[in-house]
């Protein structure tokens, strides 16, 4: 069982990310800016595992970005397909960029969308909520229904969430002779720490 | 350890319970031909009948066979179906919506101010002509061509919808992420009211709304949580309770059929059962699919579940079919006999083994309760639980009701071999190999009543069934007598059974509508209501090797018959069945041949032992319809499509071709049609092809009709038909014929007129010509003519014979001139002058001198022009006639002649004494011109000259 520290701090380049993050931001409204309000992803990582009978595969990234704004339940996460490392070998990471994600025809993997449950960000405690949007990945969309355990503690949105994606949903193709190295279904952990967004 | 050991008891209890549990067969249909899986989102049964599919790569229509893919410019998948008065509305992922245009093309529907964005997810057409969409981004409603969106802002708690249902014309349920919004129109601007967890909902997500039946109360399904049962009236909501919670996933359809059943569909690829028990809680059968994911469910009208799935479409039976299979020693060649007893304990013989499984249980696990010496091969349960065994040689067994212990029956020798047992009221039989033995029951024992056999009068020792019906009546099926009855002590035979193919009869059932059903050796199929028998045997049973060995009937009225290799369920209302076999794809395999071997439960379903189990045949909750509907998809002429809704066809326009298309989702391959077309033929003709052609039809009105059946029978079948005339050509219309025939009649009626005015014309010519023939030859043949001509004559033989000769010929020229032109109508000028010269000659010599004649005719109108013949020598006899010649006063006549006519002068000398006038010389030539052209004929007294004019024709 592989569990994430948050423990490592990466550094950024502010305003590139804002460029970027400036993008995903026309999606939610833009009133309660300026409030604390939003909360911005500090620190997030992302880890997949493919269960295969014959390869066991993980990799993972830490360069999650996103929002989530408190007064509207809503968010919007984005990961660069690129960014994922830990492979057991390099020609792994390159055929999971280029034959299976083809991440530079699709980049990112978004998801946007609403959060059902109501949660009292001012009270520290836990929660599980339920995350709806959208699941862009490999330029397919899907609804999906994800469950997130919400921790609030001092000003911090601790966000944690399994959940798994089935390649055929997003239209990703397996080479027949890869079928017993890649399990159809990639299992999928999410931490990330969302602090309010600093003006 | 011990904690490991339990779960490891319970995992291996649910294994089990999910292989034995009674499950429903399910038939995966794949979309396409390659065998693709292709995720279907949407179903619906339209109007017509056929299975319509959104899928990811468009709409699809569904006839039991094939999957036709209907044409649409647009290309996103089809994530909403609704249908209204004929007219299915599709919805689209991309927000698009459109409508069915014909019956494999879809149109692009665009509303004023609808702006496609989010994906379609319900559709609500009204009555009113306006339409409810469920799209991701809120409600809309498109009213007159032009759309408004309700959405958070308008007061609804969510923008995300999933479906909407109208209570009734005022009052629309939503269901949202976030509770359910009640929508009501009374009056002006719709008010919201919503019903959200805050309320009492158990989840936010509302996934499903579907009507229980009952006013007002819908059933919930939710993303998590399971089932609620909403009350939209009291706005109440009460969560369903199911043993064991809720632990099937998100809720994605549900399927309410009738007698408080439903079927839910989820998304971690569960189908379930639920069976409500009072009024909040429910039996779940449940049945895992890992390999799909349900999105969706119909019920047809012939009873199939279709669950739209990630992979295509599955066809679920159990609204009419279930099975539940046994696992070892059950085997399908050792059941001998089966019985289900009044605590629905189903007994079944397994050659000498007699098992017991309990039908109540969700686990059907054989237990073994006893042991024969002899292979069991009957078994009867009475009215009073008591359950009797019959052995091949080991006599008669019985055991009372609540026990598990069988006791010897005692009777007289002759028992030893049971075939059949029966009881009715007080009184026993058993079927043996010597008769039928009766006994009367008593607290004591048995008494022998008396035997009925060959010699008795039933015609045959080996009676294979004894059927006790409801009417106290023992029906027997008897090997070489058929079907016989013993009613009152009285036995009673029937002609039918006579004939050599239906001696040997083999099973026999009452149906729920008292009819009684016989099977024979030959596969007949025989039923019996209102005192006559009938066979309704299927017309290809012959041709296939099977054994026609048990037939049952369920409590609602359906009827099993059962054969070797296949089973038909038969629907006596429509005289249609249901045909299973191996073929079918559903893994049901060979049935047994042992006869009457089936068995029905106290609720009337029937279970009849296959290979790997038992088939359920339930009771039906409805009555379903399995008759094949048919429908006319186009009609081509002169091989071009005609238009939809064209029934008027052109004289040339006569080769007609009818595509028509059967839908049965029972047994799509037992279709077969009839058609005819009338107007043009009466007889009907049988085919299996779904086209006909008619090739150079005749005018006229004409009716095309198709009927569909799936057994050869077309008394209740549904059929389609199409009205048509052939327009006449142009010379077989009425109008054109009336005006044809006046025109005909008007040219032939001109022609005889005409005709008679020239008869008359001629004849009156002819008439005039004989008059001038008869004048002229008198004033010839007249007796001065005669006597001044010969009195020349002699003074000519005196003075000059040459003369005198040359004056004869001249003469005799005359009157053959006379004889040889008078029938002639006209002659040339030239040839008139010829002739006017022999007379001119002998007047001439006549008077020398006295009579002088000029004439200035141009050369070139003598052969050109003609005039009547005699006309001048007439005129000039008139100017002799009627004027002085003589030497002092001479007698010129002048004849002149212009291009258009002939002028005769001469100055008037009128002699003192007049010729008797006859007066018809002029007279005559006048009326002779008359009949010859319109030219007058001119004469008359100008100064001293007489003048006539004659026209030159």
């Amino acid at each position: 069982m592989a569990f994430l520290y948050l423990s490592i701090k990466f550094r950024m380049n502010r305003s590139a990310i804002l460029r970027i993050l400036s993008c995903l931001m026309l999606c939610l409204p833009l009133a309660g800016y300026g409030q604390t309000d939003i909360y911005e992803v500090k620190a997030g990582e992302i880890h997949f595992f493919s269960e295969a009978p014959k390869e066991l595969i993980s990799a993972s990234s830490k360069k999650l970005k996103g929002f989530l704004d408190l007064r509207h339940k809503t968010f919007a996460f984005k990961l660069d397909i690129s960014s994922f490392v830990g492979f057991n070998n390099p020609l792994q990471r390159g055929h999971f960029n280029e034959n299976y994600m083809e991440s530079n025809v699709y980049p990112a993997a978004t998801f946007k969308g609403k959060i059902i449950e109501d949660v009292d960000f001012e009270k520290e405690g836990s929660a599980e909520v339920r995350a709806k949007g959208k699941l862009m990945i490999h330029g397919v969309e899907q609804e999906r229904i994800i469950k997130v355990q919400l921790t609030v503690k001092k000003a911090r949105i601790l966000a944690k969430s399994d959940f798994a994606v089935l390649l055929t949903d997003h239209n990703i193709k397996i080479p027949r002779v890869v079928n017993d190295k890649l399990s159809p279904e990639i299992k999928v952990a999410v931490e990330a720490i969302l602090q309010p967004q600093v003006k | 350890m011990t904690i490991t050991r339990v779960l490891l008891l319970l995992t291996l209890c649910c294994a089990a319970l999910a292989a034995t549990a009674q499950r429903p067969f399910m038939q995966d249909i794949w979309l396409n031909e390659n065998r693709t899986p292709l995720k279907a989102n949407v179903l619906l049964i339209d109007d017509r009948g056929y299975l319509l599919v959104g899928t990811g790569q468009g709409l699809f229509r569904y006839n039991g066979t094939t999957f036709k893919s209907t044409k649409s410019r647009m290309q996103a998948p089809v994530t909403a179906l609704a249908h209204d008065k004929g007219k299915v509305w599709v919805g689209y992922k991309d927000g698009r919506i459109g409508y069915l245009a014909t019956y494999d093309s879809i149109a692009e529907y665009l509303p004023q101010q609808y702006k496609p964005e989010a994906a379609v997810t319900d559709i609500c057409p009204r009555g009113d002509g306006s339409l409810w969409l469920g799209t991701e981004a809120g409600l809309v409603h498109i009213q007159q061509g032009k759309a408004s969106l309700l959405g958070r802002s308008a007061g609804l708690s969510d923008d995300f919808v999933y479906q909407l249902v109208f209570r009734d014309e005022q009052h629309l349920l939503v269901g949202t992420d976030q509770g359910i919004n009640t929508l009501s129109f009374e009056g002006g601007a719709p008010r919201i009211r919503t019903y959200s967890s805050d309320q009492g909902l158990q989840d936010n997500i509302v996934r499903v709304i579907a009507a229980t039946g009952e006013a007002g109360q819908y059933w919930i399904g939710a993303q998590q949580g399971g089932l609620s049962l909403f009350d939209s009236k009291a706005a109440q909501c009460r969560r369903l309770k199911v043993a064991g919670g809720w632990q099937w996933g998100q809720v994605n359809d549900i399927l309410p059929v009738p007698g408080k059943r439903l079927w839910v569909a989820t998304d971690e690829g569960y189908l379930l059962e639920l069976t409500r028990l009072g009024n909040d809680s429910a039996r779940v059968n449940s049945f895992a699919h890992p390999d799909k994911k349900i999105n969706d469910l119909v019920l047809d009208k012939s009873g199939n579940i279709w669950c739209a799935t990630t992979k295509g479409i599955s066809l679920v039976t159990a609204e009419f079919l279930d099975y539940f299979s046994l696992s070892t020693p059950y085997s399908l060649t050792e059941v001998s006999a089966m019985c289900c007893d009044r605590d629905n304990l189903l007994w079944l013989a397994l050659k000498n083994d007699l098992y017991c499984i309990d039908l109540g249980d969700e686990i059907k696990m054989p237990r073994k309760v006893f042991h024969a010496i002899e292979p069991v091969s009957a078994l009867f349960c009475d009215r009073d639980n008591t359950l009797w065994m019959g052995t091949s040689g080991d006599g008669l067994w019985r055991k009372e009701g609540g026990s598990e212990s069988f006791e010897k029956v005692p009777v007289e020798p002759g028992t030893e071999n049971v075939l059949s047992i029966a009881i009715s009221d007080k009184t026993l039989w058993v079927s043996g190999l010597n008769g039928v033995r009766e006994f009367e029951m008593l607290p004591g024992g048995l008494r022998p009543v008396r035997t009925h056999d060959k010699i008795a009068g039933i015609g045959s020792d080996y009676i294979y069934q004894l059927y006790p019906d409801s009417r106290q009546r023992l029906w027997m099926a008897t090997d070489g007598a058929g079907v016989c009855l013993l009613h009152n002590g009285e036995y009673q035979h029937w002609n039918i059974f006579k004939s050599a193919n239906s001696t040997v009869a083999y099973t026999l059932t009452e149906d729920a509508a008292g009819a009684i059903w016989a099977g024979t050796l030959y596969k007949d199929l025989f039923r019996y209501t209102g005192g006559q028998w009938e066979n309704i045997r299927r017309k290809e049973v012959q041709d296939i090797d099977v054994n026609l060995s048990t037939v049952n009937a369920n409590a609602t009225g359906q009827v099993i018959a059962v054969y070797q290799r296949c089973i038909d369920l038969w629907y006596p209302g429509s005289r249609f069945f249901r045909h299973f076999n191996s073929r079918h794809g559903m893994g049901m395999d060979s049935t047994s041949r042992v006869l009457n071997c089936s068995a029905r439960d106290t609720a009337g379903n029937v279970y009849v032992p296959f290979e790997k189990g038992m088939l359920v045949f339930k009771n039906q909750s409805t009555v379903y319809d399995i008759r094949p509907d048919v429908h006319i998809l186009r009609v081509s002429n002169n091989l071009k499509a005609v238009p939809e809704g064209q029934t008027a066809f052109g004289p040339d326009e006569n080769y007609l071709s009818f595509y028509f298309d059967g839908i049965s989702y029972t047994n799509p391959e037992r279709l077969n049609y009839r058609f005819r077309l009338e107007g043009y033929s009466d007889n009907w003709v049988y085919t299996n092809d779904p086209v006909a052609t008619f090739p150079k039809l005749p005018s006229g009105t004409f009716t095309f009709r198709v009927e569909a059946s799936l057994n050869g029978g077309f008394d209740n079948a549904s059929e389609a038909a199409y009205t048509f005339t052939i327009a006449a050509p142009l010379w077989r219309r009425p109008w054109f014929l009336v005006i044809a025939g006046i025109t005909l009649i008007a040219v032939v009626y001109a022609l005889i007129r005409f005709r008679d005015r020239k008869m008359q014309r001629l004849a009156l010519l002819e008439q005039e010509r004989i008059l001038f023939d008869y004048e002229h030859l008198k004033g010839q043949v007249n007796p001065h003519f005669l006597f001044n001509s010969l009195n020349t004559l002699t003074n000519l033989i005196e003075e000059s014979p040459e003369s005198a000769v040359r004056y004869t010929e001249q003469l005799s020229d005359l009157y053959r001139n006379m004889l040889t032109y008078h029938n002639r109508e006209l002659i040339t000028l030239g040839e008139e002058l010829r002739l006017l010269s022999a007379y001119l000659y002998i007047q001439e010599s006549r008077f020398g001198q006295a009579l002088q004649f000029r004439q200035e005719i141009p050369e070139a109108l003598k052969t050109r022009r003609k005039i009547p013949p005699m006309a001048l020598q007439l005129l000039v006899e008139n100017a002799i006639k009627h004027n002085v010649v003589s030497a002092s006063l001479p007698l010129v006549v002048e004849i002149s002649a212009t291009e258009d006519e002939l002028t005769v002068r001469n100055e008037i000398h009128p002699k003192i004494k007049k010729e008797p006038q006859s007066g018809i010389g002029l007279a005559n030539i006048s009326n002779r011109y008359t009949l010859l052209t319109q030219k007058k004929v001119y004469f008359g007294q100008e100064g001293n000259y007489w003048i006539v004019r004659l026209p030159l024709l």
